[in-house]
């Protein structure tokens, strides 16, 4: 299990997180969303002992990260802006991580040359940022890791590659239990492969939950109503409400099953309930946080 | 434990692969410097004024290797001062960019370990190439048969301590910035700063002090904190300690290692065992996020804003000063171009610091107003002159001999009498009106005090002082003091003389002397110098196109500098045929 407890980091006079706690469960894929600037990259380098906080706990395990060898060793990270050697090709940077990682696996990074199609003796450099990205995945995968963190790791990655390392990441959690950790903006691809999920905003995590359970835990409705829009329960907490002519939707946080029961009162004409994606969940959450499109004519 | 070993290998085995380049041409230039050199100097010709023996010219082979092994030492001070930032900015550039010490510091190795994977890397690099130079010199001996491992193992063990010191201050810099090109700056500007300051302070109390003779020779403190200079001076070749008289005789060269060198190097590799465990403080203490930052300490960036801008400040303000207002002393002046330039450059590097053009903020103004008060304070003290330089005269019996030059002229006399006249000469000089706007007459002057200390002055005397004038006069007209004499090796080759010539330059005549012409020639010249001379005398150019030159079985005694004073001596010259210029026409 990989824990921040209460972690606090001021750059200057930014305070970048502010007490953020959040855990991700052993063997669970952790998919942390959250808008640009919220502290996503900053958490991530904590958890990976290369930022020490100001205050707060990072554990692996209830063992801290920092300057912890042991703990580090069985975890490894691609980030968002991930760093080779300038003259290093992939096989040079697989005898570094061979080095460096105990659990290296030559039999693996082998197997993944009919993976990923590239020149292991190839300067890196030379390479297009989507093949750096594969190079990453080759090297980090081979190093099989307990806990793997990601920030953005597919960003660059065409559709058949993405969907290659996702199946890769996601045979690895199931036959070794291997703990994810990824941050990412693509909501729709966590999506598919997270079980759990933290939102993360203005250096805080403002919620996290399994998929399901957040799924579960907001209802998008669907509403026409015979006339006019007659009072709602006011036990329903209404995150949004939009409507196009006489379909009124509407985002409530609460299980469908309750929402719905309590909507009867009001005798619609139709009453539907939708499952939200992820990407929706985001948008009304972050919404709640003032932070939402806005209607800005230029 | 293992694990961590391993990983340190990894480490240090990823710095070989990837900055090798770098030891390459180090033991590149060491080749040529070493064994090359070696080699030339043990199969080339020998070029000595006398034929040697077989076992002479074997001697003077092997002392002459040994000469350049020592020679060489300064060259690989300095060669050793560039490799040391070279090597920091490249095994912890990883510490400047975001991503690199993101991979770096996400390895399951503590910081410790890496730090001190990478000076060892380092170090182990500087290790290859000298080991590498010593053995091929070696190698190159053996093939001219001329082995002595002596100085080759003294030239390995000095390198060592050397490329140690300067790894290591190079570390310390690397540690203090996120920035890779700012590594060089800091890296150069410690090791010279205190010898900065010693020049710019100079140059402020040449221009505000009455008297002050700049020394261009700084003390030892200045030396020992600026480590090439120090170490440059102790590696230099040293009068022989295996003395041999014979080939001494035959010309032959027996310099060895300076005794002070060793001595020297250890010191300074001791410090550097400071530097380093310095460097790993801070490399423990420096947080990741600093990557790109030009100062990764807060603490850190007045004492870096303060030392730059009060240095440049001092230095460039007196630089305009000179350009502008050269030749007075307005401390008015200097202040005001010294709170200038030190505004200027206190507001860039805050712009550097903050990465950004807007600091003038209320903490910019009191920083530049902290600033301006130790500019001004620093050029009131030393116009007040609270050391008492100015003021401070040796008592006549604390000096053991004094040297004094005017105009060409030069005294050095241990005569009492003498040292009497020109401390009363000095205190005469200290009471004159400093801002005198008479003609000024140059002097210098330099006492050597009893206890080995020594005191040099320089003024402009103002002749118009009575007490200044009197004092001058009274010290030219000492016997012991003879400054217009033109033959001041007297008695150097005796009086016993064959022969000489006189020339005029400007007519092209020469003339012969027989050796009583010359006998009397010289003794005009003698009392040319003991008759009455003024102050005025001193900057009379009126130099006559005349060479005169009387020999004896010794030498020769030759001077170019007759004036129309030597009245003695022309009017013999005149007499023994030599057309001289008419009087006055050589006035200038």
């Amino acid at each position: 299990m990989l824990e921040a407890k209460n972690v606090v980091k001021t750059f200057d006079a930014f305070r970048a997180l502010d007490g953020a706690t959040m855990t991700v469960p052993k063997g669970a894929v952790y998919g942390l969303v959250g808008p640009n600037g919220a502290g996503k990259s900053t958490i991530i380098r904590h958890l990976t002992g290369v930022y020490r906080p100001d205050s707060g706990e990072l554990l692996l395990d209830g063992k801290p990260v920092w300057e912890n060898p042991a703990v580090k060793r069985r975890m490894a990270v691609i980030g968002d802006d991930w760093y080779y050697f300038p003259q290093a090709s992939i096989s040079e940077m697989a005898r570094f991580y061979e080095g460096m990682y105990p659990t290296f696996s030559a039999e693996r990074y082998e197997k993944m040359k009919a993976v990923f199609p590239l020149n292991e003796r190839q300067p890196i450099r030379r390479m297009s940022k989507g093949m750096q990205k594969q190079a990453a995945f080759w090297l980090t995968m081979s190093c099989m890791p307990e806990v793997l963190v990601l920030d953005e790791p597919v960003d660059g990655l065409d559709p058949v590659m993405r969907r290659q390392v996702w199946s890769l990441l996601l045979d690895d959690v199931a036959a070794r239990g291997t703990t994810v950790l990824v941050s990412s903006h693509n909501l729709r691809e966590l999506e598919d492969v997270c079980d759990h999920v933290g939102i993360m905003s203005k250096g805080r995590i403002l919620l996290e939950r399994t998929l399901s359970e957040l799924q579960d835990n907001t209802v998008k409705l669907q509403v026409v109503f015979p006339g006019a829009v007659p009072e709602l329960p006011a036990e329903l907490k209404i995150l949004h409400h939009s409507n196009v002519g006489r379909v009124h939707t509407y985002i409530v946080r609460g299980s469908s099953e309750e929402i719905l029961r309590r909507m009867q009162i009001t005798n619609p004409v139709l009453l539907e309930a939708i499952p939200l994606t992820l990407e929706e969940i985001f948008i009304y959450e972050m919404g709640g946080e003032d932070y939402a499109v806005r209607d800005i004519v230029l | 434990m293992r694990f961590a070993t391993s990983c340190s290998k990894t480490l240090i085995r990823s710095d070989w692969r990837r900055f090798w380049p770098l030891t390459f041409l180090y033991a590149f230039i060491s080749f040529f410097a070493m064994p090359v050199a070696i080699w030339n100097l043990g199969s080339g010709a020998m070029n000595m004024a006398v034929e040697l023996s077989e076992a002479e010219e074997h001697a003077q082979r092997a002392y002459q290797m040994a000469c350049h092994i020592y020679e060489s030492l300064s060259a690989f001070a300095v060669i050793n001062l560039l490799l040391g930032v070279g090597l920091a900015m490249i095994l912890f550039g990883y510490l400047m960019k975001s991503n690199s010490v993101g991979l770096m510091h996400a390895l399951p190795v503590t910081r410790t370990r890496q730090f001190l994977a990478h000076f060892a890397a380092g170090m182990s690099m500087l290790t290859a190439a000298n080991l590498l130079t010593f053995l091929l010199s070696l190698l190159m001996e053996g093939l001219l048969g001329i082995v002595d491992i002596i100085p080759l193992l003294i030239w390995l063990l000095v390198t060592e301590l050397m490329g140690f010191f300067f790894l290591a201050f190079g570390a310390l810099c690397a540690m203090a910035t996120g920035w890779l090109l700012a590594v060089p700056v800091i890296y150069f500007g410690l090791n010279f700063v205190v010898m900065a300051y010693y020049a710019v302070l100079n140059g402020i109390a040449a221009i505000l002090w009455m008297g002050y003779e700049p020394s261009f020779v700084p003390g030892r403190a200045v030396t020992w904190l600026t480590p090439v200079i120090k170490l440059t001076g102790a590696l230099q070749l040293h009068e022989p300690t295996r003395f041999d008289a014979e080939l001494y005789r035959k010309g032959a060269t027996l310099f060895t290692v300076n005794p002070e060198a060793l001595p020297t190097v250890l010191i300074y590799a001791l410090v550097g065992v400071g530097l380093l465990a310095l460097a790993w403080v801070l490399y423990r203490a420096r947080h990741s996020e600093t990557a790109g930052d030009a100062i990764v300490f807060p603490w850190l960036r007045p004492v870096v804003k303060y030392v730059i801008s009060i240095a440049a400040g001092l230095a460039l303000g007196t630089f305009v000063y000179e350009i502008f207002l050269n030749g007075g002393r307005h401390v008015l002046g200097l202040i005001i171009c010294q709170v200038i330039m030190g505004g200027l450059t206190y507001c860039g590097v805050e712009m550097l610091l903050r990465k950004s053009y807007k600091i003038f903020d209320r903490r910019t103004l009191l920083g530049l107003a902290a600033l301006w008060l130790v500019l001004i304070a620093v050029c009131v003290c030393v116009r007040l002159d609270v050391t008492g330089y100015q003021k401070r005269v040796p008592q006549p019996e604390q000096v053991a001999d004094v040297e004094f030059s005017c105009n060409g002229a030069y005294v050095d006399s241990e005569d009492p009498d003498v040292i009497r006249a020109m401390v009363e000469l000095h205190r005469a000089l200290t009471r004159q009106d400093p801002d005198h706007t008479g003609t000024p007459i140059y002097l210098s002057f330099r006492y050597g005090l009893r206890g080995g200390d020594w005191m040099a002055r320089r003024y402009q005397a103002d002749l118009a002082d009575p007490a200044v004038y009197q004092a001058l006069t009274a010290l030219l007209n000492q016997p012991g003091a003879r400054v217009l004499d033109l033959l001041p090796d007297r008695g150097a080759y005796g009086e016993r003389f064959t022969g000489g010539y006189a020339a005029s330059y400007e007519s092209g005549q020469q003339i012969e002397l027989t050796a009583e012409q010359c006998l009397a020639l010289y003794h005009a010249l003698e009392a040319d110098a003991d008759a009455p001379v003024k102050p005025e005398d001193l900057y009379r150019e009126d130099w006559l196109p005349v060479e005169l030159t009387l020999d004896t079985e010794q030498g020769s005694y030759t001077t170019d500098m007759i004036r129309e004073g030597n009245i003695n001596a022309l009017a013999l010259l005149k007499e023994y045929g030599l057309t001289l210029p008419e009087e006055g026409t050589n006035e200038k």
